[in-house]
Order: structure tokens, then sequence, then C-alpha cells
């Protein structure tokens, strides 16, 4: 076994959080070294330092979340992403462009295609990619769906007649994101997810009125509502918490993301409104979410015979 | 519903099957398993047996220092042993079915 001067990989592994370098760090330095020195080398690789980059951010944004939950929320993301695109561009995609604050004069009212149908049409092909079993170049799509829906998202600040408006972009856009959060393998869940959320959607859609004299962006109206997806995700939490009830832990997995993805479009929407409303909102989920891992922490202690309780008995 | 082993970690139980590994001779062992097809990048490596350890499926069963370098094996516990065989016996009943089917194909061609 030759010396080789690890600074460099150690250098490279800073992109890991420290308490992660604690437990992993030198055996993972030890395995580096040891791989360098079978090829030959004295210095990481590009793609080696690109992985070691890669994987240490993934440790440091995602760390905290167990891998099954990071999966369940990319399938319901991608799952709800690919309903909402599809509303869009059907619904939305194309119409009149009216500037609301002028006379109807004048105004051009041929149907003109919105920007947004760039995003909607990424993801439908990040969708399709999923459904094919090719979860990787789905990754690659649903990058490219988040960056060009931040792009839509800056255009129609500038010309609001142009995009679709910035709740269904932020949407697309934080959908879009959450997808990355692991490849999408589930494809029976996420097929089975996505033909539920457009149901419910297109239902909703077909059956609500549009106040009279609002401005026509479809989606936004009658979807993207803070009523419409707070009493959503509050009916998907139950339909979660019936399934956990009754054991059926893998539908329950798949119903809690959903509801999670729904109640995460509830604090977009609110804290859109209102800022203040937002993160009242906010702290009210992180409130009840302590409460329950409070809950179901303690029934864990139960379940192995530590409660104080049962100690004293 | 039982999750779907994919093929990395079934690799990488495979190659601790026959006793405990460190890092390195784990890499080198899922190329020479898969005949070459799968080569763990270190990073990938050590996120699966983060994952894995979590799950109860590995444990650590020794640290050496050696030449200053550390060398962590690791080995399956017996949840993860009883994980693998269930595994194989799974993909057994796969790659039966798999035989049989083949072997209906008439001798020649068959596209038809």
């Amino acid at each position: 076994m030759t010396t080789i001067d690890d600074t460099p990989w150690r250098r490279a592994l800073r992109a890991y959080p420290s308490s992660w370098r604690e437990r992993h760090g030198e055996a993972m330095l030890g395995t580096l070294l040891d791989e360098a020195e079978a090829q030959g080398r004295d210095e990481p690789s590009r793609g080696e330092r690109i992985a070691l980059m890669r994987s240490g951010l993934a440790v440091r944004i995602l760390g905290w979340m167990p891998h099954p939950a990071r999966e369940a929320l990319a399938t319901a993301s991608a799952a709800t992403g690919f309903a909402l695109a599809v509303m869009f561009a059907v619904f939305s995609g194309f119409g009149e462009r009216v500037d609301w604050r002028l006379p109807a004069e004048g105004q051009n009212l041929d149907l003109q295609a919105s920007p947004g149908l760039v995003p909607a049409g990424l993801w439908v092909i990040a969708f399709v990619l999923i459904l094919c079993g090719a979860a990787r170049a789905a990754r690659v799509a649903f990058a490219a769906t988040a960056v060009v829906g931040a792009g839509v998202f800056f255009y129609a600040q500038l010309d609001p007649l142009a995009g679709p408006r910035a709740i269904t972009t932020v949407t697309m856009t934080v959908f879009a994101l959450l997808a990355l959060l692991a490849p999408v393998r589930a494809r029976l869940a996420a097929a089975a997810t996505a033909a539920v959320t457009t149901g419910i959607l297109v239902f909703f859609h077909l059956f609500f009125e549009v106040p009279p004299g609002s401005p026509s962006d479809a989606i936004w109206l009658r979807v993207l509502t803070e009523e419409f997806t707070g009493f959503l995700a509050g009916a998907v939490w139950v339909l979660a918490l019936l399934a956990a009830i009754v054991r059926a832990r893998a539908v329950a997995r798949c119903i809690g993301a959903a509801a999670t993805v729904w109640t995460i479009v509830w604090l977009i929407r609110l804290t859109m409104w209102d800022v203040v409303t937002g993160m009242l909102g906010l702290a009210a989920v992180l409130a009840v979410v302590a409460i329950g891992a409070g809950i179901f922490r303690a029934g864990a202690r139960w379940g192995r015979g530590t409660h104080p309780r049962e100690g004293a008995a | 519903m039982t999750q779907e082993m994919r093929e990395p970690t079934f690799l990488m139980l495979t190659a601790l099957a026959d006793g405990p590994k460190h890092g390195y001779a784990l890499i080198e062992e899922v190329d020479r398993v898969s005949r070459g097809h799968v080569r763990l990048k270190v990073a990938t490596l050590y996120a699966a047996l983060d994952r894995l350890e979590k799950e109860g499926t590995i444990r650590i069963a020794r640290e050496e220092r050696v030449q200053g370098r550390v060398r962590r094996y690791v080995e399956l516990t017996p949840d993860g042993v009883d994980l693998l065989a269930e595994e194989v016996a799974r993909r057994e009943v796969t790659v039966a079915e798999a035989r049989r089917r083949l072997a209906l194909r008439p001798a020649f061609g068959g596209a038809l």
C-alpha cells in the first residue's frame, strides 16, 4: 500500500454534513483511497468529485427524511403535478389574454397559446417516462420542468398577459423539485394517484361555477384556490388516517404523501394570498406534525414496554 | 405489499452473503458478482450502506486501521439474511417461469 496525500479527498468530503462525516467520513476516505490506489490515481477523478458533491448535498438537504418517505413524496408530487399540468393544458393552455385594466375596445381577443404549455408539456413527457420505467430520464425532464417553470414565472411577471398566473407556475416548479427527491419507480402508485387526482380535478372543474366577470384562468379559479386545496388536503389526510388505522401501510403511505402534497399546495396558496396567513398556516401544520410525531413516539415506546407507566407497574 | 429490491441492493447483499467485507472489497465483489455490469461509486455505496444499516439489514462487524486508513467491515444481520433468502426465492420463481415459457416456444423462430 503506497501513501497518497488524502487532502483533496478530505476537501471533497466537506460536501457532507459534519454528522455524516463523523459517522462515515474516515471509512469512506479509506475506501476512496483504496480505489484511487488500485486505479493509480493520486487525486479524485472529476466524476468522483461530482458524485461526492451531489451525494453530500443530497444528504445535507434530504438526510433528515427517511428514504421511503422521500420516494412516496416524489411519486405523489409527480402524479399530482401531472394532473395539474394536464388540467392546465386542456382548460387554460389556449385562451383570450384580456387585459382587465383596459377598456374592451381594441383588445386582441384571438386565442393565444400560453407559455405555461411548455412546462406542462415537459411534465407530461416526464410522467410518460416514469410509466415507461425510465426513472432517470424522467428526473432530467423534471429538472428541465423546474427550470422552465421558474423561467415562465419570471416572464409572466414582466408581461402578465403572456403567461399563466403565478400560482400555476410556482406550483408546477415546486412539484417538479419535489419529484426530484427520489427516482419514481412505483409506476402503479403513480398511475393510480394521477388518475384519481385528474378525476377529482376534472369533476370539480366542470361542476364549479365561475363567478361572473372573473378574469379567465380556469385552473386558478376553480382548482388552485385556498378553499378547494384546503378541503382536498383535509379529506385526503382523513383517508390516509383510515388506511393507517386498518394497517394498510403501503396504501397509507401513498395517500399520506398525496395529502402532504396538497397541504403544500394549500400553504403556497395561502402564502401567495397573504404572507402572514401563510405563515400561520405553516405554524398550524408544524404543530399538528409535532403532536402527531409525539403521539407516534409515545405509542412506539408503549409498544416496547418502556413507557413510564409500564415501568412503574 | 412488499417493496421490490433493486439490483444494486441485491448485489450488495449477495456480496455480503459469505461474510463481512470492507468498502473497497464490496465494490470489487459487486463488480465481480454482476460480471462487470455494475460498478458502484463510493458515494453511492455509503449512501446505500447508511440506508441498509438504518433498516437493520446490515451492521458494522468491525473496524481496522491499515497503514492509517480505516477499513470498516459490514455484515448481514439475521434480518438481512432472511431478506436476501426471500429475494432469492422470489427471483428463482420468476426465472423458473421464464425458463418454462421459453421452452414452450417452437424450435425455429417462433415469431408468429
